[in-house]
């Protein structure tokens, strides 16, 4: 029975934001939740709070509408736990817009369903940070007062089994990757400066990332598979599989196989197409452009086989 | 700091979201009314970000009169704590409102007690979305699996909730008890005890005065089936009459003859229905009620609901073509008084409202000393609107040297002195 099997699963939840003295003597940008905490040295929660890159990665983050930062997404791997990041606007005491991060990581097991830990873990992540934006909006006292106190919460390990996912593809996205190691974890272009390796989007985003943010691979939206980029990712050797113990029964052998490939995502289908569609409109623009310059040369210097007469 | 200030910075803001305490006028029942508690709004970001409503019970301090103590009691709240939780583990499962959290609050001597938050019985069928499904569930769902197990002191279409799922769930957790044996120790005698017949009302305080405010699972049995049965005649026809001077054969009658012609033979089957518990106490089937029901509803022959009245073939007084014109300075008075009287039962009248209405009527019972509707109109406001125990005792005191003879006095006389004496 696996350690984080279904209906048991808890995760932790960390608060970030700017405007409280809590576990900072300052109000720049600080963990708030939780107020004492010596996270397990080498997890990921301990990475994240020894994270000194907050100001580079949330400076682009100020101008970015709410919507957009509700549909970032960040999630890091390690061997036995997940942790994903969600982003949201508030503001300060002053009406200054400030943005505050929320992380939620929870034990996974890789031979187990990571794609329900993580999606809603995610969902979680997502739903407190938007709570919590309004919370903390304006600084009210009492909260500053709950920080400073260490009451804000009562617990900092939520349930995640009654979330809902609010993203249809995790199960692809783990499945990818389930394939390859070395992986550190997955984010959105914006937020892969928090160590993840694997961008989520195209292979021309994954080459504009910044060399320092250490891409090794890109999570392609459109065929559900990780592309690598550098020597960094290798696939798994799959695990030889044991002989059957008994023979098949001739009735059994007749049933159909599950396919080898997972189906076809029906939801992807829209994206496909209107990826196909903007290429398609690309290539009309492009003709275009190239025709209104063949027509103006035309214009000026007049007909190519009239001027060779 | 205001009670209102150390309940919110009390309250976890980490763990309720979205807060909105609610105001007087929004709030609902006694412990809002008189400050004894404060009501919210909030979202749930432990539960999943459900819809929960908070109450907070501030424990009585030291200075607080009797009745705060009694109502709102350290010892009192802790009961009430103890008894969810006893309630949370019982199976087969109490169909109360589902209890996110109930615990004492830290730095502020309150019992916060929130559950999901749902639609009132009374507010589905204000607006008229109520009807016999929902009163099948009433009559299924609310009885507890045998009598000894759990009783609900105060049931009444404000007092039971319709979740998200559309379930039907007790709101009132205050009004929950747990049976210790075959008894029910009761902390408060507080309920709607002007819904009951006179049979079953007699039979309540004969048991609770002989066990010293306790009751027994036999007579909580009888109280609860026609408490559930009531309610769903509410809701299967979308309200019923003022109950005025108690519920009674002309009460009954009033059920029938006050609906739509369609509705006639929906009326006709409450008023079997309910018929035994008026006349004579009876415990009435719930299960049977329902089953009946259901025939009703699927349109199959229901051999209970055959007559509205048993004396039907009796010929019925001539009603007159139009009103009988006020004849006295009492019928003028009394008329006048009628639309205030309405709204009061509409929960239409806000407390301002209702405490000049109760000045106009303290007036009144100096005039019309003999009359006895005034009285039980001030009582009624005393002691189901306004809580005021003092009040009611005195008023009930001078209605009785008043009307010695008024059997409707007297009940209300015991009720008063029974609640006086908690």
């Amino acid at each position: 029975m696996s350690a984080v099997a279904r209906g048991a699963v808890k995760a932790r939840v960390a608060l970030w934001g700017k405007g409280y003295r809590v576990t900072q003597d300052s109000e720049e940008f600080q963990r708030w939740v939780p107020r004492k905490w010596t996270p397990t040295p080498n997890s990921l929660d301990a990475r994240l709070d020894a994270f000194g890159g907050w100001a580079g990665l949330l400076q682009p983050l100020y101008a970015a509408s709410e919507r957009d930062l509700a549909l970032l997404r960040c999630v890091l791997f390690r061997s036995e736990e997940a942790l994903c990041c969600s982003f949201a606007r508030s503001e300060d005491k002053h009406k200054r817009p400030t943005v505050i991060v929320v992380s939620t990581s929870a034990p996974i097991d890789w031979d187990g369903d990571v794609a329900h830990v993580v999606a809603r873990s995610h969902a979680l992540a997502t739903r407190l940070v938007g709570a919590y934006a309004s919370t903390v909006k304006g600084n009210p006292d009492h909260v500053g007062s709950q920080l400073k106190n260490g009451t804000f919460l009562a617990d900092n390990e939520f349930p995640i089994d009654g979330e809902a996912p609010n993203a249809d593809d995790w199960n692809d996205i783990v499945r990818a990757v389930k394939e390859w190691s070395g992986i550190t974890g997955v984010a959105s272009p914006r937020l892969v400066g928090l160590g993840a390796n694997v961008l989520i989007g195209t292979q021309h985003e994954a080459e504009l990332a910044p060399t320092k943010a250490g891409i090794d691979g890109f999570y392609d939206v459109r065929d559900r598979a990780i592309r690598p980029l550098t020597n960094k990712l290798t696939r798994w050797v799959p695990r030889p599989v044991p002989a059957p113990a008994q023979p098949v029964a001739a009735a059994e052998a007749l049933l159909p196989a599950p396919p080898a490939a997972p189906a076809p995502n029906p939801d992807l289908a829209a994206i496909n197409q209107s990826l196909q569609e903007l290429n398609r409109t690309m290539t009309r623009m492009t003709e275009g452009v190239f025709e209104y310059m063949r027509r103006m040369q035309e214009l000026i210097l007049g007909d190519p086989k009239r001027r060779r007469r | 700091m205001t009670p209102l200030e150390k309940f919110v910075a009390s309250l976890p803001a980490g763990e309720w979201g979205a807060l909105r305490v609610l105001n007087k006028s929004e709030g609902d029942g006694v412990m809002a009314d008189r400050d004894w508690a404060l009501l919210a709004e909030a979202t749930a970001l432990r539960h999943g970000g459900r819809d929960a409503f908070l109450k907070c019970i501030v424990a009585a301090s030291n200075s607080a009169g009797d009745q705060t103590h009694a109502m709102t009691g350290r010892q009192r709240l802790e009961r009430v704590r103890e008894r969810l939780g006893a309630i949370a583990r019982m199976s087969p499962t109490v169909p109360l409102v589902e209890i996110l959290e109930c615990r004492f609050l830290d730095g502020f001597d309150a019992l916060l007690i929130a559950m999901e938050r749902v639609t009132t019985l009374h507010t589905v069928i204000e607006e008229q979305r109520a009807g016999s499904e929902l009163a099948l569930q009433v009559l299924r769902r609310l009885a507890p699996a045998s009598p000894e197990l759990w009783h609900h002191l105060d049931v009444c279409p404000k007092n039971i909730g319709l979740t998200k799922s559309g379930a039907v769930v007790y709101i009132d957790v205050e009004s929950m008890y747990v049976g210790v044996g075959t008894m029910f120790e009761l902390s408060n005698l507080f309920g709607k005890w002007f819904r009951f017949p006179d049979p079953i009302y007699s039979s309540i305080r004969d048991d609770l005065q002989r066990n010293r405010n306790c009751m027994t699972a036999g007579v909580g049995a009888v109280k609860q089936a026609f408490d559930l049965a009531l309610v769903a005649a509410e809701c299967s026809l979308q309200g019923i009459p003022p109950f005025g001077s108690g519920i009674t054969e002309a009460w009954l009658q009033a059920l029938v003859d006050d609906v739509e012609e369609d509705k006639k033979p929906l009326a006709e089957f409450w008023a079997h229905g309910l018929r035994p518990a008026v006349a004579s106490g009876t415990a009435l089937d719930l299960k049977k009620l329902a089953d009946d029901l259901a025939n009703l509803i699927a349109g199959k022959p229901v051999t209970t609901a055959s007559s509205s009245h048993p004396k039907d073939s009796a010929p019925k007084p001539p009603t007159p073509a139009t009103p009988a014109t006020p004849v006295t300075d009492f019928d003028r008075d009394w008329n006048s008084l009628q639309p205030k009287a309405r709204a009061l039962r509409r929960d239409a009248l806000p407390r301002t409202e209702i405490e000049q209405y109760r000045g106009e009527l303290t007036a009144l019972v100096q005039r019309y000393a003999h009359e006895a509707k005034i009285w039980d109109e001030l009582l009624l406001i005393l002691i189901s609107y306004q809580r005021d125990r003092d009040g009611a005792l005195r008023v009930v005191r001078a209605a009785r040297e008043q009307l010695p003879q008024d059997a409707n006095i007297k009940r209300m006389c015991e009720i008063v002195t029974m609640w006086a004496a908690q």
